[in-house]
């Protein structure tokens, strides 16, 4: 009887530890496992070959790699920019007293409650090079049209469009739970202070939601590290790799070309970076507190 | 230094008026309190002289220039908030030192104002801290050092000590009167509480639903109350107003009236209304012995509620159907709940108000 009590507590935790570790720890395991292993789709019924590190030698020297971490800069470096900015804009704007607030929050959430897939396949068709809306409209405003999706040094800009209108949404809802933390008087008492509208923002708006920034930077940063059903639905990651971050390089090797332990591999490293970030993430939330 | 004027400043907010004809004349190194229940209109009245909301009518004069116009900062008004509103992210330095940076001073003069006003205020050693670091007084000490520092033309100061418990109340309210005296800055002060504005200001103004009821020095607005309102608000517990009438120069006192014969000559001279409103300060009703001689007027009541206050007792005595509250000093507890007594009141300490609640002298 007195065992039991003893180990109580962890029979309750039973449950959630086996979900985990049949859907994150096994999971992660096995592909540490392929990852050390030669197996690719025309091999995987016969036997595993141990090859060490050689699946990683092999993605670090992969020319397509070094461009996917190229586009994975500009993706995600593009992506968190204007995801910011523009959120921080229409949050700052969305916290004045205007009418129709409520129903204009409403409205801006939509992009964010749409299936990544959803906002994907219409960026397709939005950007589609021959029937395409954008397109159409700039032949008639008598400008010649783009190929937004086959130009190898515009595909990219394309996916960032598509991944700011899907993700700024979120930081528009938590830069403006961070402005609502404001207490209203204290903008009051800078106005009779002496403080314009622009100098209360960056001296005291800004500051004030420091911490909100900073962990929204940082998830915006994991999610567009590792996103990648924008690309795979709107170009497949073509042409070439103009368009393939290295989270969809991971996926193309694994599924599109059946090198299973590359894909393995380029998971482990991929795995590697969101760490760091979310080192840098823990880090800040220290300081905060 | 400089006198505030205000004409007829009024303020609607759709239908409803928050402040009607609000006039008053501030004169310059004087701590007007503006006294009222909440949503009185006194923080709309604020809030406009400061220039945080814009008025529907009136005019705002600041010495001789009229301020209507002027955004917040360019009327050289400094405020102190109920909350404090301390910018949270900086030291206490930076905060003291924001209305001055944002006025572009020089560092060495913003350096040199900061120091003296910390010093003033005896805040030198908190500089370094931040805002959640300090207690509340320390707080109110900061956000008034703030609003001070670049020597404003005009103090405004809405509900500053709300915030505080009450003995650390009663120590800063004695603290800004006296820092106010030290500056001599011209001040308008906000508050619900009678005994705050009774014990600082210079001169009450005492508002109700958007309009000015009396302004006068504290003695004034006690003694010499203009209405029923007045009367009441300012004292505590607060004064009581009994029905009255005079026919056939006798006194019919109470709503079950009670006669008094002969009544005092002097109540004859005033010009009173058929029906009218008499007013008596608990503090001015007597208890009598039976040994005592009173000339005044003599009633029997049944004590029916004793609260002992430390210094004072308040005593309900039931006269007919009305209740009548009594202080008397502490002593050491005479009566007891159902003891008949003999109360007395002295025809001078009555106040007498119309039966619209105006005060006929």
């Amino acid at each position: 009887m007195h065992s039991i009590a003893r180990y109580e507590p962890y029979l309750y935790l039973l449950p959630a530890i086996s979900i985990l570790c049949v859907f994150l720890l096994f999971p992660f395991a096995w592909n540490i496992y392929i990852s050390t292993h030669g197996v690719s789709i025309t091999t995987i019924l016969k036997e595993w070959e141990f090859v060490w590190l050689d699946n990683f030698i092999q993605v670090l020297n992969d020319p397509n790699f070094h461009t996917s971490i190229k586009i994975s800069i500009i993706f995600v470096g593009g992506s968190v920019a204007f995801q910011f900015l523009i959120g921080l804009v229409i949050a700052s704007l969305l916290n004045q007293n205007i009418k129709g607030k409520q129903i204009l929050i409403a409205l801006i959430m939509i992009p964010w409650i749409t299936s990544g897939l959803i906002a994907a396949f219409s960026f397709k068709f939005i950007f589609d090079n021959s029937f395409g809306i954008i397109n159409y409209m700039l032949e008639y405003l008598g400008f010649s049209s783009i190929a937004w999706l086959s130009d190898p040094k515009i595909v990219v800009w394309s996916i960032i469009i598509a991944n700011v209108w899907y993700g700024t949404p979120f930081t528009i809802l938590f830069l403006t739970a961070g402005l609502l933390s404001i207490n209203p008087s204290i903008y009051e008492s800078a106005k009779v202070d002496g403080a314009s509208k622009i100098k209360s923002f960056f001296y005291l708006t800004l500051p004030m939601i420091r911490s909100f920034i900073i962990i929204d930077i940082i998830l915006i940063t994991i999610w567009s590290i590792n996103f990648f059903e924008i690309p795979l639905i709107m170009t497949g990651g073509n042409p070439l790799f103009a368009s393939t971050p290295a989270s969809l390089y991971m996926y193309r090797q694994a599924f599109e070309f059946g090198l299973l332990s590359k894909g393995s591999a380029s998971g482990i490293i991929l795995l590697s970076i969101n760490i760091v970030v979310a080192f840098i993430y823990i880090i800040a939330l220290k300081r905060r507190g | 230094m400089v006198d505030l004027k205000i004409e007829n400043l009024t303020k609607k907010y759709g239908e409803t008026t928050a402040l009607d004809k609000f006039s008053i004349d501030i004169k310059s190194g004087e701590l007007m309190v503006l006294l009222g229940p909440s949503g009185c209109g006194k923080t709309t009245a604020i809030r406009c002289i400061a220039g945080l909301i814009a008025p529907t009518n009136g005019q705002i004069y600041l010495g001789n220039k009229k301020v209507n116009e002027l955004s917040p900062k360019d009327r050289d008004v400094a405020m102190v908030f109920q909350n404090y509103a301390l910018y949270p992210h900086m030291s206490i330095h930076d905060n003291i030192a924001f209305p001055l940076k944002m006025r572009k001073k020089s560092k060495s003069d913003i350096q040199e104002k900061v120091i003296k006003m910390a010093e003033l205020l005896g805040i030198r050693d908190l500089l370094d801290r931040k805002p959640k670091e300090l207690s509340g007084g320390q707080m109110q000490r900061v956000a008034l050092g703030r609003a001070l520092v670049r020597e404003p033309k005009l103090f405004l100061m809405d509900e500053p000590l709300s915030n505080l418990d009450a003995k650390l109340r009663t120590h800063m309210r004695t603290e800004i009167k006296k820092l106010q005296k030290k500056i001599g800055i011209t001040t308008l002060y906000i508050t619900h509480d009678q005994v705050e504005a009774m014990s600082m200001a210079d001169r009450i103004a005492i508002m109700k639903n958007g309009n000015i009821q009396q302004i006068g020095t504290p003695t004034e607005v006690y003694h010499q109350p203009n209405n029923t309102f007045v009367g009441q608000f300012i004292g505590n517990p607060q004064m009581n107003l009994i029905s009255g009438s005079i026919k056939d120069e006798s006194l019919f006192l109470f709503s079950q009236p009670i006669i008094i014969q002969p009544v005092d000559k002097t109540l004859l001279e005033k010009k009173l209304t058929p029906k009218f409103i008499v007013g008596i300060r608990p503090r001015d009703v007597i208890i009598i012995k039976e040994t005592d001689i009173f000339t005044g007027i003599r009633l029997d009541g049944t004590v029916v509620f004793i609260e002992m206050l430390g210094d004072d007792t308040t005593v309900e005595v039931k006269i007919g159907s009305d209740s009548l509250l009594v202080t008397i000093n502490n002593i050491l507890n005479p009566f007891h709940v159902g003891d008949i007594i003999e109360i007395g009141i002295e025809y001078s300490k009555m106040h007498f108000f119309d039966d619209e609640g105006t005060r006929i002298d």
